[in-house]
């Protein structure tokens, strides 16, 4: 079933086209990989689904209603986006953190009801934070800190979510902890849209890939759809060899080397 | 459910002083919180700043009797007390209510308008030395009251012409700097010398006209509470308290903004409407604040660090700020009057000197990190 769809999308920054004549479908609850090269307009496709930026023209559609139609408080109730880097301000614990996520739920005369509570422990639960509740944000591993930030997303239960590159800064023990937090939240029934660049491990969790280059989509479908030895080398202008995983067969890019060392 | 909340403030008004939901005993409530529930409304407000507030407010109070207390003549905190009760001799009920009182009145009202204007800037432009004397901001209200008073109203004190000098000094700063929420450094650079062109004019004004002309004028620049009536504190005081409820309206969502504009967005908050409008507020507030005893620094600078360290940085702290603030600049008011006695020397020059010492340590420990 279908969650959202861009039709049609321009979109220029600085009198520079970043997108022409982009289109895409998200059905719902899968979990779907942007790949593409540096600079490729990933990070603005989910600007532009969060309403941080507006398309030139074409139109986004969430749920059957035109995504100007929606004001940023509503909207916030059906889509949580994550910039790449978020700010963590001093001495704010994880657990504040977390209920920060129940701001487009709550008001002046509604700051905090039985549902902000429940929502509030479900994500705590699922990233596993109970241990790190109390500590500052600022003083987490990286991975600690990212699965708080994705418990504050989870928080702001919504159907749809955006992730901008969450694993970029991580080692890959505290990568494979993210993807795995990620992948509890798609288990219990949420869309979730990441930029990633690690193609083996979108390979390895993404139901579906758009690979985008040149201000379009290249690509989109299924893993081993996208991942071609045509289309990723085409991509990012590169020779690989794409090799299949033993355990599970998902395929893993490895780039040929260019220039050859003297023996 | 909503169904029958409906029904039942329809038919009695009584009925919603009790509780409608049957599972609040069930309700965690977060951490270092305390929740309030009004009939169908709940709020959250942090034990820490209540606790800190109170105890900053105790403070300020027995201050204010000090600072009643000390001067020329010595009174007992005691007999000012008295005073105050209703209970004391005429002389001494001169001395407190009619000598010493407007001045303290001054003093606390406007350093809790540049303490509460100062938290309000530090937090949005996300920076430290972002404060609206640092800014221009209180410069381009001392402009605005100076071209006033020599020029247009001469004689009457033209308290009100500040904010006009003041969103002067904003406009302008706009104009250079169009993203405070994400260029910080660079509007803190621009706002001083924006600060400067400001005072700059201002003191090309005045040196244009006689020395009795400008005696008065001059003096409050440097930053003066010397002979304060009621004129000037009274009426800036009413529009504060009127700006206070739109300024508690916006206080969720600036809480928010300390996540970043871009998570702040994404969590439902109108970014431009809500920066704009923090931004006109906290200038009014710093304009009203400059109106009375003239630009004076460091108050807006220290009252919210101070208050942020006391509160643990758990929440923006605005009303521990405006109590600071107040609470510092009493005690420099009060310190020049006694160091100075029997001269009378400028406020604005004690809060300078304490500014400048805070502002060093502040950047030599800051010097390392980046944040």
């Amino acid at each position: 079933m279908t969650l959202l769809t861009m039709n049609n999308i321009d979109f220029s920054y600085n009198e520079q086209s970043v997108f022409h004549n982009v289109s895409i479908q998200l059905s719902r609850g899968k979990l779907v990989g942007i790949v593409g090269p540096n600079g490729g307009g990933k990070s603005t496709l989910l600007k532009l689904i969060a309403k941080q930026m507006e398309p030139n023209s074409g139109a986004i559609t969430l749920k059957g209603t035109p995504l100007s139609r929606y004001s940023m408080k509503a909207l916030a109730k059906q889509v949580a986006y994550l910039p790449q880097h978020p700010l963590s301000p001093a001495g704010i614990t994880v657990e504040q953190l977390v209920q920060y996520g129940r701001h487009p739920h709550q008001g002046w005369f509604n700051q905090w009801n039985e549902k902000d509570a429940e929502q509030v422990n479900q994500a705590i639960e699922l990233m596993q934070l109970a241990d790190i509740l109390q500590q500052p944000v600022t003083s987490l591993s990286g991975g600690q800190r990212q699965r708080a930030w994705l418990a504050m997303i989870l928080a702001q239960d919504t159907d749809l979510i955006l992730l901008d590159e969450p694993t970029s800064a991580l080692d890959i023990g505290h990568q494979i902890e993210v993807m795995e937090s990620i992948s509890h939240m798609v288990a219990s029934g949420k869309t979730v849209v990441l930029v990633i660049h690690d193609l083996a491990a979108a390979a390895r969790y993404c139901d579906e890939l758009i690979a985008i280059g040149n201000n379009t989509v290249v690509a989109s479908g299924s893993v081993n759809e996208v991942v071609t030895k045509t289309l990723i080398d085409d991509l990012y202008d590169t020779n690989v060899d794409i090799l299949y995983a033993p355990f599970d067969q998902a395929p893993v890019i490895v780039p040929r080397r260019q220039v050859h060392a003297k023996k | 459910m909503s169904y029958e909340h409906s029904l039942s403030t329809e038919q009695t008004t009584a009925a919603s002083s009790v509780s409608p939901l049957a599972s609040t005993s069930s309700l965690i409530t977060p951490t270092g919180k305390w929740r309030l529930q009004c009939g169908q409304s709940n709020f959250l407000v942090e034990k820490r700043a209540v606790i800190v507030s109170a105890v900053l407010l105790s403070m300020l109070l027995v201050g204010i009797l000090i600072a009643v207390s000390v001067g020329s003549a010595k009174l007992t905190p005691l007999s000012a007390l008295q005073a105050f009760l209703g209970d004391a001799s005429r002389m001494v009920n001169i001395m407190v209510f009619k000598i010493r009182l407007p001045r303290v009145v001054a003093v606390v009202v406007a350093g809790a308008a540049l303490g509460l204007s100062g938290c309000l800037v530090q937090t949005l432009v996300r920076n430290r030395l972002a404060t609206p004397d640092m800014i221009g901001v209180n410069e381009g209200a001392t402009l605005a009251i100076t071209f006033f008073t020599l020029y247009i109203t001469v004689g009457a004190w033209p308290w009100w012409a500040a904010p006009i000098g003041a969103m002067l000094a904003a406009v302008i700063l706009f104009l250079l700097c169009k993203n405070p929420g994400e260029q910080g450094y660079l509007f803190v650079v621009i706002g001083i010398g924006v600060s400067e062109l400001m005072r700059a004019v201002g003191e090309f004004m005045m040196s244009t006209e006689s020395i009795v002309h400008v005696s008065s004028v001059y003096m409050w620049s440097m930053g003066n509470f010397v002979g304060q009536g009621y004129t000037t504190s009274l009426p800036v005081a009413g529009l504060l308290l009127l700006l206070c409820p739109l300024i508690v309206y916006f206080s969720r969502q600036l809480n928010v903004l300390r996540l970043g504009v871009s998570t702040a967005q994404s969590l439902g908050v109108n970014v431009n409407r809500v920066q704009l409008s923090i931004l006109m507020l906290a200038i009014m507030v710093a304009a009203l604040g400059t109106a009375i005893g003239g630009p004076i620094v460091f108050i807006a600078m220290a009252a919210p660090i101070l208050a942020s360290y006391c509160v643990k940085n758990r929440i923006v702290p605005l009303w521990s700020a405006a109590l600071l603030g107040a609470l510092l600049l009493l005690f420099s008011d009060t310190l020049v009057r006694v160091l100075a006695d029997p001269h009378e020397v400028a406020t604005g020059i004690m809060t300078r000197i304490l500014g400048g010492i805070m502002l060093l340590v502040f950047l030599l420990r800051d010097k390392g990190s980046a944040d």
